[in-house]
């Protein structure tokens, strides 16, 4: 296990630093110089030369790149633009927002994905495992911007049963989190339905019925808990759309997430808050899913005895 | 049954996408006396906020939608296939190079790094596009490795290796046609993909830019309306999930007809 936890732990530290390259080559990518889009045309050329020195522009890339992760190493993101403000002070600030609107979502998702997709596979080939496809199929496809939309139209604004933006009360995370939650049910029932007929057509099933359990008891005690096991590993990558979605949906419901910080950023140029924010939505999700993988190969010892011979 | 419904569906967005310049369409032409009119006034979907025709907007984004799957999608599978392919069957510290860049770019949540490199690169088309290639070659380039790693030890390439074909011969004639099947479906989910992340871009205001419609930037216009006019944003989203939706049982079919078994089950 331990040999296990290393190797695990060491390709994600590879993961961390290939993916702080990219985001530092990502102000590379603003076309001519980034110094001039940020201030803008008519800015004089000594703010200009102040802002290059400042953000450390003036240094060759190699240095550029060492005293970034220098900066990293120790929690030091820089200052945003805009607002003068430490970059990592903005993000602790938001932080909270987003992973709030992420979990409850997560608990949407499972609060409707377990039992559609369970009954979908119980009832497999019926009209009501068609039904359980036809709404995971809807869901795929609706975009969560629309969805957003048309969930704050009915519920808020003809029912008038939640606000319909801000994080004033507790009742304003559910719209956003029903919007994002739906979305990833959609997914994560059709894994479950797939992983339940997998095992279903195992040996130890056919074992089970020859021994006259009656079905329930296979389903409920065999078939379940083996089946849900591999969707741990599911919901950890399906994080990563969850934390995606939330840029959006923290822009269309107003909340005050790193997500929306984000894309204010990307409108006012500030192009270190938006660096910042990348970074830490994808080390957020580096690391849950190293550490889904970890618990996954410790209720399930078949994984790490894979990997370890 | 289904099928077919998806097939007209998908046959007519992709008409009048194409035939669209064909149409008299006026999408820019504003008539401020029909501001905010609801369908049937003039025009059977109604006018928007400036009192521009939605019918014709909506067309023209079908077009934007359209060009930009398309161009992603080949781009994307072009790529990735490409070096996935080579590097799987190279071998040795080529594939474990390229094991670690698909890792990180798949460490990058959803389209969080397409909405980055769009907002920094700047709003329009063409910048869509090379976002979204960016993001989207990393799903073919898995699947083509792992279907090489699997085919590659096979007898029937075995015996062209013993009888000296060249290692693009083996590729090109002995892996690539066996891959072709779920490639195609990949392909297929990918276009869905697509269609939703532009027009969650343009949505976001990073996508084509205005006066030019898209369906992702016509919701965000419609939203600011919903209470009084809920037609604006309905009609363009209703169009992007029916596209989407015919897309994506399309390609479920594909799926269950050439029986690939992929992760996405």
């Amino acid at each position: 296990m331990l040999r296990f936890i290393v190797s695990r732990l060491l390709s994600a530290l590879v993961v961390l630093m290939g993916v702080s390259c990219l985001v530092f080559l990502l102000i590379h990518l603003v076309p001519g110089d980034p110094i001039e889009v940020m201030l803008g045309e008519s800015a004089q050329p000594a703010d200009r030369e102040a802002l290059r020195h400042a953000l450390g522009l003036d240094q060759p890339i190699p240095i550029q790149l060492l005293n970034y992760f220098n900066g990293l190493v120790q929690f030091n993101l820089g200052v945003s633009l805009h607002s003068q403000r430490s970059i990592v002070e903005l993000l602790t600030e938001r932080f909270p927002a987003t992973v709030e609107l992420t979990l409850a979502s997560l608990l949407v998702a499972i609060g409707i994905a377990f039992p559609l997709g369970i009954f979908a596979a119980v009832r497999k080939d019926t009209l009501w495992d068609h039904l359980a496809i036809g709404i995971s199929l809807l869901g795929v496809s609706i975009p969560i911007f629309w969805m957003g939309p048309v969930l704050i139209l009915i519920l808020s604004l003809w029912l008038g049963w939640f606000p319909v933006s801000g994080r004033e009360d507790p009742a304003s995370l559910v719209l956003p989190a029903l919007t994002l939650g739906i979305a990833l049910s959609a997914i994560l029932s059709r894994m479950i339905r797939a992983s339940i007929l997998e095992v279903l057509n195992e040996d130890y099933i056919r074992t089970a019925r020859a021994k006259g359990l009656r079905e329930r008891a296979i389903i409920w005690r065999h078939a379940l808990l083996n089946a849900l096991l591999p969707v741990i590993t599911v919901l950890g990558l399906q994080l990563g759309g969850l934390l995606g979605g939330a840029v959006i949906v923290e822009t269309v419901f107003s909340w005050p997430g790193v997500g929306q910080l984000m894309v204010e950023a990307i409108h006012r140029r500030d192009y270190p808050v938006v660096q910042g924010c990348i970074l830490l939505i994808s080390f957020t999700y580096i690391l849950v899913n190293t550490l889904t993988d970890l618990v996954y190969a410790w209720l399930d010892p078949r994984i790490r005895l894979r990997e370890e011979s | 049954m289904f099928v077919w419904i998806s097939i007209g569906i998908l046959l007519f967005w992709i008409g009048i996408a194409l035939l669209g310049p064909l149409l008299t369409l006026n999408p820019y032409d504003i008539e401020l006396s029909r501001i905010l009119s609801p369908p049937g006034t003039g025009t059977w979907l109604g006018y928007d906020d400036l009192g521009r025709p939605i019918w014709d907007r909506l067309v023209l984004g079908a077009r934007t939608s359209l060009v930009v799957a398309v161009c992603v999608v080949t781009i994307s599978m072009w790529v990735g296939t490409f070096l996935g392919t080579v590097t799987a069957y190279l071998g040795r510290w080529w594939d474990h190079f390229m094991v670690r860049v698909i890792d990180i770019f798949l460490a990058f949540p959803g389209i969080l790094l397409a909405i980055a490199m769009a907002g920094l690169m700047g709003p329009g088309i063409d910048n869509v596009v090379i976002a979204l290639s960016t993001v989207g070659w990393v799903g073919f380039a898995r699947l083509s490795r792992a279907q090489v790693l699997s085919l590659k030890h096979r007898e029937h390439v075995q015996a062209a290796v013993a009888l000296g074909a060249g290692r693009i011969r083996i590729v090109t004639r002995h892996l690539i046609p066996l891959m072709v099947a779920p490639l195609i479906v990949e392909a297929t989910f990918s276009i869905a993909g697509v269609i939703l992340a532009e027009a969650g871009l343009s949505f976001l205001g990073l996508g084509v830019q205005p006066p030019a419609p898209s369906w992702g930037s016509m919701i965000r216009d419609g939203a600011r309306y919903m209470l009084v006019t809920p037609h604006m944003v309905l009609a363009p989203g209703v169009s992007v999930m029916l596209v989407v939706v015919a897309v994506n049982s399309l390609g479920d079919r594909l799926r269950d007809w050439m029986d690939v078994r992929t992760q996405r089950i």
